[in-house]
Formats: structure tokens, C-alpha cells, sequence
């Protein structure tokens, strides 16, 4: 498992390396975006109750829920079309491990990015960002359900290939999520939903109750098993169809 | 060491049925050459896939070292590594040493051991020079090398190579020839598909000719040479031939009349049609100035094999 993790490891860094330009600009747009949320904010947001920290740190952790979504869906995509699938599906631990491995790199790659970029800029506003140390633990927990939703969408594009719409659509979906009634136990099978309630206390410095510690724990667990679930049943329907590479 | 037996895959897709491979059966063992030839559409990449576990049979059997790939596919896929679909099997966007750390990492390969398999690999497919080199930079020769370089990585019994010289220059394809002997030579069994049939002549040591899904033949090819040696032939005819016996002639092969010579090219369909033959030519007495037996080579043998199987 080790070596699976060095190889990926290298594998990650080495796209990041060639393919420079495009996290640059990935950066980028995630910064003008912030920068015009602080602009409305500051132009309509005199009197609202939800604090421009909050705000903006709720931005930082969505924009990763949002790419977590989609990333091994379009990384399935590049996959076919360069025709290394087949060689991550007759590896002996096979495509959800590893794709699994690539995925959690990415994230140990990026995040630190993103969320230092976020430090920058808060720095530069004179904002201090003191989250309560559980901020993390849902921060975990969220990007880990994300990949287990992913898993159901790359299952999709392993079965049906073409799927950018709906890759775009997936995100639209997910805001809907969050606007899902605060009704406790419908909250608990409603995935993001908590975790960003949790992450919303935990922003302000407060701990979130222990309710939403458990919830989103087994959120996650249940997101990350169904995903895990669909995953292997659309790739069982694709072998069976013998359309592994056929983008 | 591979063991298939009575493999069948019926594709379907929007009421279309397509029977892919109809019963096909074989074994082969280490130290083997074994190479499977067809058409397009004759079912090999999905034989090909089958073993591999990439497309799911409808029924029969696949067995790796006596471990069945439907049952176990996980530990069967220990014992294979395979080159699939020509030079598609690399990462572009990393160097050549990144393209062998990474699917070596994918098949549990690291530190030492896959340092010093790198290191072997890459001087058996001479791509030592180009290790920091960026895999979409490299020629397809080398760009096929590399492929089966990462596929060697693992040492696996088992090598699958789908097309391994489509597409390449002479002198990638005789590298790749060497390659693959090699392979049989330090007892790996080798399961070749190509339509390259000088790969084929050079490197076989059993052809299993597929068609519709459906195995007609599987012999060695100096096998397959003799057979289909021992039913050509040329009859050059010393004068005119008469209508009445080259209508007689006709079910044997086809005239061919060059400036004053008419000769007979004989394709029979078994060797044993060789006397009905002779039984014409001794009771019509044609003048006969030679009768020699046909060279063919192995595209021309798997013409005949193939077209014999639609007549």
C-alpha cells in the first residue's frame, strides 16, 4: 500500500508540475470569486447576522467540498481517453483503492494551497481567522463524504462516459442540500448539511454540540459506504457491457 | 499455467445482440509464444479482455496458475500484466521514470526491488537514455517500449500484449520481436493478438486462428505451413488446356495465362483432394511442363484459413 501511495504521490505532483498553468488559474478564479463575495458583502451586507469571516470561510470549505465532487469523475475521463484505465483496473487492489489513494493526495496536495491562500488574505484584511480546533474534524469528515458522493458520480461516468453536464449539475444539486429543513433527523441523512452547520459554529471559535459530532460522523461513514457501493456496481454493469475504455 | 475454457460473451446494446466469442477454448503454458490471429471483429480483445477480467464472460472459464479470474479476481491478477490497445498505456504528462514508479506503485512495486527492475527493464527495451524524458515527447516506438516496460515491471508469468507493434517502424518492431523471444526464453508465457504476421512467422510458437468468435485452428505455425504447403501448388501446362478441362479444373484453383504459359494455382481444401486432381490430369493427359509446390507465406495462409472459414 505504501508503494500504491508513493507512485500516486508522484503521479500527483508531477500533473500539478505540467499542468501548471492551469492550477494557477484555478487559483485564480477562486480568488476573484472571494474577492467579489467580500465586495457584495461590504456593498449590501451592512445589518445581516451571519459575520464576513464566516462568510468567507464557509467559501473556502465549499469551493473544496465542490471540486472533492468532481475531481475523480473528470480524473476517470482523462483516464479513458489516455487509455491508462485498464491498467488501474488490473491493478491487484483495484480502481476504487486506487483512485481512493490519488484522490486523498490531492487533497493533502491542495488543501494546504487553498487554505493558505485563505491565511494570506485574511492577513492582508487584518482578519484574524480563530476557528475552534473541532473545525478540522469536520473539515475531514466533509471533504471524505464529498469523495464518497464522488464515488457515485465517477461510477455514472464509468458507465456512461460523457458526463460533464452533469458533473455541473451535481454541484447545483449540492447547494440545494444546504437549504434542506433544519429538522434534526432529517439533517443527519442529508449529506453536507451538518457538517457545514458544525463548521458555521466552529468558524465563530464555539464547539458544536456533540450531536453534530456523531452526526456527521455517521453521515460520513454512510455517504462513503453507498458511494463505495455504486462505484462497484457501475463498474461490474461497465465490465459486464465491455466498455471499459470505449469514451 | 492459462487455462480457458468454453469462454462465451454476447454483447448487448439497444436491441442489438452480438455474439463476441462462441466456445472459445485453449491452454498455454510457460515459455510460450502463444498468439491469437483474426479478423477485426473476430472476438480477440474481448478473449484478450476476458482473461483479464476487464470484460465479464457470460460463461465458462478462466484459470491463471489454477486460480479462477471470475472467482478470484483479485489473485489471479497477480500472476498478469498486459499491454493493451498499442501505445495508450502510458501516462503522457510524466517522464518515463514517473510512468514506472507510478503503475509499478499501482502493481505494489517500490524501493530496491523496483529500482533494480526499472534499471532491468529499461535496458532490455532501450529506454535507459530516456528515463527523464516526458512519455508524450517520445516516439510511438518508444512510447510502446515504455509500455511494455511498466507491463514487465511486475515480473509477472503471465505477459499480454494486444497489438504490440501497431503502428511501428521496422526497427521498433524487430526490437519488440526480440523482446518478446526473450520473454519465452526466461520462461514467460507470452499471449500475443496482432495482425502483424511477420511478428507472428518470427515469434509464435502456437497460432490459434479465431473467426466470429470461434477458434478454427490452432496449430504451430511451421504446422500451418506444411498443411497449407502440402495443398498449393502450381501446374504449368505446356500448350493449350481445353475448355472441357479447365471447366474440370475450376473446383481446384484458378488459371492464370502469362504471355504463352497457362498455369494452375491449386488451393485445395484438404489434402486429400490432391488425387481427385490427379485422377483428371491422368485421364485427360494434358501436356505438363512442371508441377511445383507453393511457397506461401503467413498472410497468405491466413487468408486462406480465414476465407475457407466463411465458405
Amino acid at each position: 500500500m505504501i508503494y500504491l501511495i508513493r507512485g500516486t504521490f508522484i503521479r500527483v505532483i508531477g500533473e500539478m508540475r505540467r499542468y501548471l498553468l492551469n492550477l494557477i488559474s484555478s487559483i485564480i478564479i477562486f480568488l476573484i470569486i472571494f474577492l467579489l463575495i467580500a465586495l457584495g458583502f461590504k456593498t449590501f451586507g451592512q445589518g445581516q447576522s451571519l459575520s464576513f469571516k464566516n462568510t468567507a470561510v464557509g467559501y473556502f470549505v465549499w469551493m473544496s467540498v465542490m471540486i472533492n465532487l468532481t475531481d475523480l469523475s473528470w480524473t476517470i475521463m482523462n483516464d479513458m481517453q489516455r487509455g491508462i484505465i485498464e491498467q488501474v483496473f488490473i491493478s491487484p487492489f483495484g480502481p476504487l483503492v486506487v483512485y481512493t489513494a490519488y484522490e486523498l493526495l490531492m487533497l493533502v496536495v491542495e488543501l494546504p494551497i487553498v487554505y493558505g491562500m485563505m491565511v494570506l488574505i485574511f492577513s492582508m484584511a487584518n482578519m484574524s481567522v480563530h476557528v475552534h480546533p473541532s473545525f478540522f474534524y469536520f473539515l475531514v469528515l466533509v471533504m471524505l463524504q464529498s469523495l464518497g458522493m464522488g464515488y457515485v458520480l465517477a461510477g455514472v461516468t464509468l458507465k456512461y462516459k460523457k458526463t460533464q453536464a452533469l458533473l455541473n449539475l451535481a454541484q447545483f444539486a449540492l447547494i440545494g442540500l444546504l437549504f434542506v429543513s433544519t429538522n434534526k433527523w432529517l439533517m443527519t441523512l442529508v449529506p453536507i448539511a451538518p457538517h457545514f452547520k458544525a463548521m458555521s459554529i466552529a468558524s465563530e471559535g464555539a464547539a458544536p454540540s456533540w450531536g453534530y459530532f456523531l452526526t456527521a460522523a455517521i453521515g460520513t461513514a454512510l455517504y462513503m459506504i453507498i458511494g463505495a457501493l455504486m462505484f462497484s456496481l457501475f463498474s461490474k454493469s461497465t465490465l459486464k457491457r465491455g466498455e471499459l475504455s470505449m469514451y | 499455467m492459462l487455462e480457458v475454457l468454453n469462454l462465451r460473451k454476447t454483447y448487448r446494446s439497444r436491441g442489438k445482440v452480438v455474439e463476441a466469442v462462441k466456445g472459445i477454448s485453449f491452454s498455454a503454458k510457460l515459455g510460450e509464444v502463444f498468439t491469437i490471429l483474426g479478423p477485426n471483429g473476430a472476438g480477440k480483445s474481448t478473449t484478450i479482455k476476458s482473461i483479464l477480467g476487464l470484460v465479464l464472460p457470460d460463461s465458462g472459464s478462466i484459470h491463471v496458475n489454477g486460480i479462477n479470474i471470475m472467482k478470484n479476481r483479485k489473485k489471479a491478477l497477480r500472476y498478469m500484466s498486459a499491454v493493451l490497445e498499442g501505445n495508450r498505456n502510458v501516462h503522457w504528462k510524466l517522464s518515463v521514470k514517473e510512468n514506472m514508479i507510478y503503475f509499478g506503485g499501482m502493481r505494489g512495486l517500490g524501493g530496491k526491488r523496483l529500482r533494480s527492475r526499472m534499471e532491468e527493464v529499461a535496458n532490455l527495451l532501450g529506454i535507459s537514455d530516456k528515463m527523464d524524458q516526458l512519455a508524450g515527447k517520445l516516439s510511438r516506438g518508444y512510447q510502446q517500449r515504455l509500455a511494455i516496460a511498466i507491463a514487465l515491471l511486475p515480473d509477472t508469468p503471465v505477459i499480454l500484449l494486444d497489438e504490440p507493434t501497431l503502428g511501428l517502424d521496422v526497427e521498433s518492431s524487430v526490437e519488440i520481436r526480440k523482446v518478446i523471444r526473450e520473454l519465452a526464453k526466461v520462461g514467460k508465457l507470452v499471449l500475443l493478438s496482432t495482425h502483424d504476421m511477420k511478428l507472428v512467422e518470427n515469434v509464435a510458437d502456437r497460432v490459434m486462428v479465431i473467426n466470429k468468435g470461434r477458434v478454427i485452428t490452432l496449430k504451430k505455425p511451421s504446422e500451418l505451413k506444411a498443411m497449407f504447403k502440402s495443398r498449393s501448388y502450381k501446374i504449368v501446362f505446356d500448350g493449350s488446356v481445353s475448355e472441357a478441362l479447365r471447366e474440370k479444373l475450376s473446383d481446384f484453383g484458378k488459371f492464370v495465362e502469362d504471355g504463352g504459359e497457362i498455369t494452375l494455382v491449386v488451393n485445395l481444401k484438404s489434402a486429400d483432394e490432391i488425387y481427385d486432381l490427379f485422377d483428371i490430369l491422368r485421364s485427360e493427359k494434358p501436356t505438363i511442363s512442371s508441377i511445383e509446390s507453393e511457397e506461401l507465406d503467413f498472410e497468405e495462409i491466413f487468408m486462406k484459413i480465414v476465407r475457407g472459414d466463411e465458405e
